[in-house]
């Protein structure tokens, strides 16, 4: 199990051109599901990335457990990307078999049965439809009994019932293996849905606007109380999905989001 | 009706992949499907030997032997003679000169695809050595290293592996990066991401450069021969030239044709198969049809 404690000054790609992120603080406790909510460009991703070691953090740090993030993450670290990312050429089970050369063949077949995948593991991924492929993806992440589990709008494109069921399989998956769960979406209903604790980022350079917990209790489903709540939320914070923090005035004009 | 839709089911099931042949014709329709694809690569064979065998009887020279004199020459060589022999040789040089050059190519291959400043540093040296003739190298080879098996391995291979490292180097330039993140991300060992998720992305490249790979050097090999060794297929072509014996010349091209054809087939084209499993086929430097198409 792992916590995280983030502490971001900025991030740019190259010296020339405009930062990506701007001063950025969170803290993640062991076994949390957290959102990351915002506009699209706000180095959300970036962020990710950093956290799984894939971004060089340039001023900064990231602590895992209070170690120093330096190079690859000192724990067992799953990711769900946006597309699925499996190779088309190893079949569904050589997929999963890719991240644990060691696991057991019924333990990959226990996990396709558990994402609704029985009996696919000889497919490849062109095979399967893109909800199946993206279920692969999910399988492959929670093989490994991750410490750490980004996730990277991994239901973005699907149509709703399949990323309903997809994201019903997350939340049973999360809550048997009590996962560190960081959660990048722009769709604020996923986030009030799935996670403890949702945080709104700002339009780039990306900043924490909202840090706000999730009281509502679980299964949370698309109720009244869900939705009073949203809006409670939005009403508060006026502009805050654009990724703005501005008087409530100037927000008259922008309100047509919801 | 029933007419064009008989003739038109085999017609469509022949383009598609075998597998899909296999599920979609009943035995009687796949059988016919089998025997229109025998028909597809008899029929121009059967045009081009008649138009030979006209050609030689019309013009009635010694030096334009007729298909049945060239095929009793194959019979007399294969029989009598040492051909065979000659054969093994040169395959052997071939399958020598072959693995060498596509390692070599591979690697160097990837190392230029993978770090810009040495493509950039390598890339002229690449150019010349793409450009200077076989025959330059071969020479060169047999003064530096003497008239030895070595030094024809060698002439070969050099002249092969530049065209390798330029088909690899473009399939290393493409890598997904995303793929190699995944085994990044998941922690897996070097040696597995080089041969589970890096390499597979190359096979397209690499099996397009074996392809061209094969022909050129079955070339180079026979001249290689002609000028600096005492058997092998190129060895005889030259003693053959001395006699004018056109019909001896034609028979041994033929017989090399004809292993060639039998690799492709035995070896090529199972490789594809399993290269194009998944349906994948990676982004490369040929579409689809080079890899699934008939023969």
């Amino acid at each position: 199990m792992v916590n995280l404690n983030i502490a971001i000054e900025r991030k740019s790609y190259a010296s020339n051109m405009p930062d990506v992120l701007g001063p950025l603080g969170f803290n993640v406790a062991q076994g949390e599901f957290v959102s990351l909510v915002g506009p699209s460009g706000t180095g959300k991703s970036t962020l990710l990335n950093m956290i799984a070691g894939l971004e060089s953090i340039e001023a900064g740090s990231i602590r895992f457990n209070d170690q120093l993030l330096k190079g690859p993450p000192p724990c067992k670290l799953s990711y769900i990307f946006q597309q699925p990312r499996l190779m088309p050429w190893l079949t569904v089970f050589e997929n999963l078999r890719l991240v644990m050369p060691d696991s057991a063949p019924f333990e990959i077949e226990k996990m396709l049965d558990k994402v609704g995948l029985k009996g696919k593991s000889d497919c490849y991924p062109k095979q399967l439809s893109g909800g199946m492929q993206r279920r692969v993806s999910i399988a492959r992440a929670f093989l490994t009994r991750p410490d750490l589990l980004l996730l990277d709008e991994p239901f973005v494109s699907l149509d709703a019932p399949n990323a309903q069921r997809l994201r019903s399989i997350l939340l049973e998956l999360w809550l048997e293996h009590k996962t560190t769960v960081v959660f990048v979406t722009h769709d604020l209903n996923e986030a009030i849905q799935l996670s403890d604790r949702v945080l709104f980022l700002s339009s780039s350079p990306g900043t924490v606007l909202l840090d706000k917990d999730i009281d509502l209790p679980r299964p949370r489903i698309d109720d009244v109380h869900f939705q009073n709540w949203k809006k409670h939320l939005l009403s508060q914070n006026p502009g805050l999905l654009e990724g703005q923090v501005s008087d409530v005035a100037s927000e008259s004009f922008s309100r047509g989001f919801i | 009706m029933r007419h064009s839709q008989s003739h038109v089911f085999p017609e469509t099931g022949v383009d598609n992949t075998q597998a899909a042949v296999d599920k979609r014709l009943d035995p009687p329709s796949k059988f016919k499907a089998v025997l229109i694809s025998l028909f597809r690569w008899l029929i121009p064979l059967g045009v081009i030997l008649l138009g030979w065998q006209a050609t030689s009887l019309f013009l009635a020279s010694d030096n334009v032997p007729s298909v049945v004199e060239v095929f009793a020459s194959l019979q007399t060589h294969l029989i009598h003679g040492d051909m065979l022999h000659h054969l093994v040789v040169t395959l052997l040089r071939v399958a020598l000169s072959f693995c060498i050059a596509m390692f070599f190519g591979v690697m160097i291959g990837i190392v230029m695809g993978a770090f810009p400043r040495l493509n950039e540093a390598g890339d002229s040296l690449l150019v010349i050595a793409l450009n200077v003739p076989a025959l330059v190298t071969i020479i060169l080879c047999y003064v530096w290293f003497g008239l030895v098996e070595a030094a024809a391995i060698t002439a070969v291979a050099i002249n092969k592996i530049p065209t390798v490292i330029v088909m690899v180097r473009e399939g290393a330039r493409v890598v997904d990066r995303d793929l190699l993140q995944v085994a990044q991300v998941f922690n897996v060992s070097p040696l597995r991401c080089f041969f589970k998720v890096y390499l597979p992305q190359l096979y397209p490249f690499i099996m397009a450069s074996a392809r061209s790979g094969l022909s050129l050097i079955w070339k180079v090999v026979l001249v290689v021969e002609l000028l600096g060794r005492s058997d092998g297929v190129g060895f005889q072509l030259g003693t053959f030239f001395h006699f004018f014996d056109i019909a001896s010349i034609l028979a041994y091209t033929l017989a090399f044709a004809a292993i060639i054809l039998v690799i492709e087939g035995l070896v090529m084209r199972p490789l594809d198969r399993y290269i194009a499993r998944g349906n994948y086929n990676g982004g490369g430097p040929s579409d689809n049809h080079r890899y699934t198409g008939g023969l």
